[in-house]
């Protein structure tokens, strides 16, 4: 049999992966004044993973709890790092979040790609990073040995921060570098905590390391005697005391700053705000998910005893996450800060479903249904702040501002956006039929028996959401219009396009999650299953 | 009878010409003719040698390539001074100094 | 299973998918849009029709259509249903047939309107979402409806959005009534992780509700439960301290006041406790604070309606003292009265808000009682309508709000404890509410209907169209006959709701109260008659009660100051809060914190530069300069003329000659 066939029926995600980046390779081929061919080409090559995604979705079994289309091979051999693929089903409705959401993003920025490139002339490089990053995306979600997966990590990083820098707003230069140098300093971390893994246990390999880190007597596990003994041999009494404690907390940092958690989340309003809308689109909706599906493969798995033993500091945080990044939203005057504010405390329901799950107590089913609500919760923010912010953008770009005092009364000149900014944003408030209240309500229900104080408090967030999301719709398209808003055009078809796959995703989501949880719940199960053992 | 000195003297006198020439001149041509001066007074202590010292070829073969040679060099030299002169618009050694450190 | 039970989605997916089909018609296709709502409600009330057949054929066991929403866990599912008894028949009758009968109203009363389309969508989205939170057999599906019940009430107030005021109270009614339902969404959580299931009852009878019935949660979990359910509960149905936004939500078209902030939406806080009844009665405390909670606002709400001007803030706080009446009927033990009283409020309610909806459609959108006056020479059906719904409302003997206020009041009576005597506040508040109602209906029939027109809009008025005046017919004939049903000592509605609750008998006190009600109302009217006529209805006259009291009359035109207390505290607060928060985000927490570790790291950069360019730079620039100055020296033996190259070439070699011979010869 034809080798390149042999090795294509063997591993379906390294394809995937790469896609993009061989699209981005092409562009390169083309003329940068040529944008019509710049624009089509980037679509598709955004597209094509939809390929082997298909066939992906259609082989995966949702019954059986490991890695599926897992594909490895030694790649530095004498330091154990390996290229290792695959996904469950943490991982697969992410992959499946970016192959909707870049596609839509490329397609969304087909006009007006950032701020001060009104012209053509920054297309290329436009969409060769917006491809890149994809890849870096796919990679992150589908690596599965840490060397290999860092690489991808930081990958996804690099032309975000180009995309930053040159087609941001106004103060693009210095959110670049507060959010590069920023989140840089978590990875940093969490390299030195995972460093000291390695060499505690001479691997790199997620899976391999959840298996060590499985407790034996409710606090202890292979992993973490292996940590304590390298911490001893160094001689410093207190590192020997608190080894593990501190390589989780280095790990946890690099995630923290990622999702954000509060108070890690201060790069976060800046960026997105000053972000091209492209650039937001994508940090929302999938970037931020890596910081939280880092938790799901990483933390909770890895240091289930120390995630236990500070389970009340996490929640506190998870709360303060969603409650003061709510209020801080309240208080916004720029249409994009404000949704920014809404995303971090909306991804703190994710960290508040992924901490209660460490209680000691409580039945499996309950923790279960937590980190599907987490994973869904996920999906359904990766939908409705990339809407959001796609949203905004169009407003931005119509209006020229985004200050919310500016506006007001669109819905009579723009009435089909503001039907469908209108589901975004009820999606966002968490209404039932849309994808926001499944997540949510799993999230909630699951947490509720678990931590029944903090998610009775983390349940504010739910009534700031409706204030700041309705301040918004009231403030974009209710009240008096002003006569220089006469003249705004409505949503073109291709405008329409965009915006009606993620609304119409909405509904489905909302009204029939069970393909979405059946997708995750083996997997989650087993997660939950380990917090069984610890004491 | 000329002895080997005589020829050995009458060689040095004429590289002495030519290096005299060479180093002193300013048209690029008559420097060329100075460097041809000391290769044919070369020639002379060559041919001189061979005839003087035991039977071999090897003197004769040895002046033969080189005036062969410094025909070559001829042209070349005057192929390159004609481009020169083309570039700078002289033949003026002096004018030539774009190795200057 | 019958064949109505499994079917019963229809009655709800059917406006629903009129909502969806409309939503995407354009504009000028207003006829098209009222018939296909207007015929998807029409089946819906006649499915509804065949569900209460059932349910009067088949008895009062719940029958449910039950199924899996979605699988977690270890063979744990979200189970969500559908319910038939004889509560969800009742509300179905109820919502079926008022939402059609206001639809039918608004061909007309939206003729002019450009969206009218968009009207009629939205108004096919509120009853789809209504006929779903009757029938839902799952506590989430019942909160999911509710949320859409909620989200179709915002987008109808916020119909005319252009308006500020509008814009303001859409806004204001959907957050309000979110502060009730995070207390109902915790009471949910509570609720099913508690008794391990969403669904209300099962074949199986392991049913949430049943579960509760028997005790198995505990009293004080039962407690907590209800009290928090009851939150949700007091938000939609304008309970005392959450009444703020059901007077604002007369923003909206009025056909929206009378199906959504009268007839229907309202009452769902009403039903959610008489579904939740039998977790609410695990223990007695929580229907007494339902009882008191329901009494206050009955009193509270009736006095300030007897200081407004605008037509329909008058019925909207008749509405929010109504659910008062509602609430306390069912708090006092009442189940049946208090659902009754929903069931004929419902259509008298509609009644009043439609009539004032022609009339204020025949004035041109003019609300203002003070320019109305003389209406009843120009709008003879009107007046009829409007005078029999008034008269139900203030429970005139006879007509339907007679009977069900009466079981109130009886309810309420056998409520009294000999423990303590604020057992007795229930009756007398519901009492003085209920001659209070009587005086401010008077007052209002008087100002609109008699006298002489006051305002540009009364005098041009005439009677509307056969699309208006049609609905209002059928909603009067049922507002005179639905009494009947609860008619004393033969009371249909009892067998029929609850068949298992205590009746209170039909004795002596029971006459007694219903002698002593009445007189009190005829009075009520009869003073409001007296103090309402003559000069005082001539333009330009103060109110009468304005004259006499008018400290009091201020409080109460102002509604006793609570949305002003709201805005001064709460509003305030929270704002000043999230002012704080983002204000701590940008100085302390980026400025302080990011800023200042980033400051740290930038002196410690300046001091490392500082050591470089001292230590390490100072030597080695050192060194550069040296070579440099050395090599300028050097310079001139590369002068780029390649004769003195040659030169020096030639003085080497001569140099090397003379070494030669001079070495060479030792």
């Amino acid at each position: 049999m034809n080798p390149i066939l042999e090795y294509l029926r063997n591993d379906i995600i390294t394809p995937m992966t790469f896609l993009p980046c061989i699209g981005a390779l092409l562009l390169l081929f083309l003329h940068r004044s040529d944008v019509r061919s710049i624009r089509l080409l980037a679509f598709f090559a955004s597209l094509s993973p939809l390929l082997p995604l298909m066939r992906m979705i259609q082989k995966y079994d949702s019954s059986i709890s490991s890695i599926q289309f897992s594909f490895k091979a030694a790649w530095i051999p004498s330091f154990h790092v390996d290229y290792f693929v695959g996904v469950d089903g943490l991982s697969i409705a992410m992959v499946l979040l970016v192959s909707i959401i870049t596609p839509l993003t490329i397609l969304g920025s087909f006009r007006s790609i950032g701020a001060p490139e009104p012209s053509k002339a920054g297309c290329k490089t436009f969409y060769t990073l917006i491809l890149l990053e994809q890849t870096g995306l796919y990679g992150a979600f589908t690596a599965l040995n840490f060397f290999h997966w860092f690489i991808f990590w930081e990958m996804s990083l690099v032309p975000m921060f180009f995309l930053i820098k040159l087609f941001g707003n106004e103060d693009r230069t210095h959110a670049a570098y507060q959010f590069f140098i920023y989140t840089f300093v978590g990875s940093v971390a969490m390299v030195i905590g995972m460093q000291f893994i390695y060499l505690a246990t001479d691997s790199w390999d997620f899976i391999d390391l959840a298996k060590m880190a499985l407790p034996t007597d409710g606090v202890h596990s292979v992993l973490s005697s292996k940590i304590e003994n390298l911490a001893g041999s160094i001689g410093v009494p207190f590192l020997m005391n608190h080894a593990v404690t501190l390589v989780f907390l280095l790990v946890f940092a690099g995630f923290a700053v990622k999702v954000p958690l509060w108070p890690f989340h201060t790069w976060l309003p800046v960026t997105y705000t000053q972000a091209p809308t492209a650039g937001s689109m994508l940090l929302t909706g999938l970037m931020s998910k890596m910081g939280v599906y880092g938790f799901l493969r990483v933390i909770l798995p890895l240091f289930s005893p120390s995630i236990a033993a500070h389970a009340t500091t996490l929640l506190f945080l998870a709360v303060a996450t969603i409650v003061f990044g709510a209020l801080a939203a309240m208080a916004q005057r720029d249409l994009k800060t404000l949704v920014a504010y809404s995303s971090v405390s909306h991804l703190g329901y994710c960290m508040l479903g992924v901490f209660a799950v460490a209680s000691v107590t409580g039945n499996v089913n309950d923790k279960a249904l937590a980190l599907n609500g987490v994973i869904l919760q996920m999906f359904a923010h990766g939908l409705s702040a990339a809407g959001l912010f796609y949203f905004v953008g169009l407003i931005e770009q119509r209006a020229q501002t985004r200050a919310l005092a500016d506006l007001g009364g669109l819905r009579k000149t723009v009435p089909v956006m503001c039907g469908l900014m209108g589901v975004t944003l009820f999606t966002s408030l968490g209404l039932p039929g849309l994808a926001g209240f499944v997540g949510e309500f799993m999230i909630f229900r699951g947490a509720f028996p678990l931590q029944i104080g903090f998610t009775c408090v983390a349940a504010i967030g739910i009534l700031l959401a409706a204030l700041y999301l309705l301040r918004m719709m009231k403030g974009i398209f209710f009240g008096p219009q002003d006569d220089k808003w006469n003249a705004m055009p409505d949503l073109s078809m291709r405008e329409r396009l965009v915006s009606g796959v993620l609304v119409a995703l909405m509904f489905v989501v909302g009204i029939a999650p069970g393909y979405l949880i059946s997708l995750s719940n083996s997997a989650v199960l087993e997660l939950a299953k380990i917090y069984r053992l610890v004491a | 009878m000329p002895t080997l000195s005589d020829y050995l003297v009458l060689s040095a006198i004429l590289f002495s010409i030519g290096l005299a020439g060479a180093l002193t001149r300013r048209n690029t041509i008559i420097i060329l003719v100075g460097l041809e001066m000391m290769l044919n007074a070369a020639n002379i202590n060559l041919v001189a040698f061979w005839h003087f010292l035991p039977p071999s070829p090897t003197g004769q073969m040895f002046a033969l390539f080189a005036i062969a040679i410094a025909g070559a060099e001829a042209a070349t030299g005057l192929a390159l001074v004609i481009a020169v002169y083309r570039h700078y618009r002289s033949v003026n050694a002096e004018d030539i100094s774009n190795l200057k450190g | 299973m019958p064949w109505i039970v499994q079917y019963l989605w229809l009655i709800a997916l059917l406006p629903f998918a009129a909502a969806l089909i409309t939503a995407f018609l354009k504009r000028p296709l207003r006829t098209p849009a009222a018939a296909i709502v207007i015929g998807a409600m029409s089946i819906s009330f006649l499915l509804s029709l065949c569900a209460l057949a059932q349910v009067l054929k088949h008895g009062h066991e719940p029958q449910t259509c039950n199924f899996n929403w979605f699988h977690y866990g270890e063979n744990a599912f979200v189970r969500l249903g559908f319910l038939l008894d004889p509560l969800s028949a009742m509300m179905l009758i109820v919502v079926s047939l008022v939402s059609l009968l206001v639809f039918i109203f608004s061909v007309g009363y939206m003729d002019h309107d450009e969206n009218a389309t968009r009207f009629f969508c939205f108004l096919s989205l509120f009853a789809g979402s209504m006929l779903a939170l009757v029938i839902s057999n799952s506590l989430l599906l019942l909160f999911m409806s509710w949320e859409l019940v909620g989200l179709s009430s915002y987008l109808l107030i916020g119909f005319w959005y252009h308006k500020p005021s509008a814009a303001a109270a859409m806004k204001k009614a959907f957050i309000v009534t979110r502060i009730g339902d995070i207390g109902f969404f915790i009471g949910i959580l509570w609720f099913y992780a508690g008794t391990g299931t969403t669904l209300f009852y099962t074949d199986d009878h392991q049913g949430s509700l049943e579960i509760a019935r028997l005790g198995m949660l505990g009293a004080s979990t039962a407690l907590s439960i209800s009290l928090l359910i009851f939150c949700g509960a007091m938000g939609k149905s304008g309970q005392f301290p959450l009444h703020v936004w059901l007077p604002d939500a007369m923003e909206g078209p009025t056909p929206v006041s009378a199906l959504i902030h009268a007839a229907t939406m309202v009452a769902a806080g009403v039903f959610l406790v008489g579904r939740m009844y039998p977790l609410f009665m695990v223990n007695e405390s929580a229907l007494h604070v339902v009882a008191f909670v329901g009494a206050f606002t009955a009193l509270f709400a009736a006095t300030i309606a007897v200081a407004q001007w605008d037509i329909k803030r008058i019925l909207a706080y008749s509405t929010v003292s109504q659910l008062g009446y509602m609430m306390m009927g069912l708090g006092v033990g009442g189940y049946v009265a208090g659902l009754f009283h929903l069931f004929t409020h419902a259509f008298f309610k509609a009644l009043l808000f439609l009539g004032s909806g022609s009339i204020i459609h025949a004035c041109h959108h003019e609300q203002d009682i003070r320019k109305m006056g003389g209406l009843q020479a120009k709008m003879h059906l009107t007046f009829v309508f409007y005078g029999i719904g008034t008269l139900a409302l203030t429970g005139f003997p006879l007509f339907a709000g007679f009977f069900s206020k009466d079981d109130l009041l009886l309810g309420a009576w056998h409520f009294h404890r000999t423990e303590s005597w604020a057992f007795y506040i229930p009756f007398v508040f519901g009492l003085i509410g209920a001659a209070f109602t009587a005086f401010y209906m008077t007052r209002q029939v008087k100002y609109v209907f008699f006298g002489k027109a006051r305002g540009e809009g009364a005098e041009h008025a005439h009677e509307s169209g056969p699309s208006m005046t049609f609905p209002l017919l059928v909603l009067a004939a049922l507002s005179v006959l639905t009494g009947f049903l609860g008619f004393p000592g033969h009371h249909f509605f009892h067998h029929f709701l609850g068949p298992n609750t205590e009746a209170h008998a039909f004795d002596g006190t029971a006459l007694s109260i219903m002698f002593g009600s009445s007189i009190l109302v005829l009075v009520a009217i009869y003073s409001g008659w007296k103090v309402y006529s003559g000069r005082v209805l001539e333009a330009g006259a103060t109110d009468p009660l304005e004259a006499r009291f008018p400290n009091a009359f201020r409080i109460l035109q102002n509604k006793y100051y609570v949305d002003e207390f709201y805005e001064a505290t709460v509003v305030a607060f929270t704002n000043a809060f999230a002012r704080g928060v983002s204000l701590f985000d940008r100085y302390v927490l980026n400025g302080l914190f990011v800023l200042g570790s980033s400051m740290v790291v930038y002196v410690l950069s300046l001091v490392s530069q500082l050591m470089d360019d001292m230590a390490i730079n100072g030597g080695f620039d050192k060194g550069c300069s040296t070579m440099r100055k050395a090599a300028g020296w050097n310079r001139w033996i590369q002068n780029g003329l390649s004769q003195h190259y040659l030169k020096l070439t030639s003085l080497g070699i001569i140099l090397l000659f003379i070494l030669a011979l001079y070495f060479g010869n030792r």
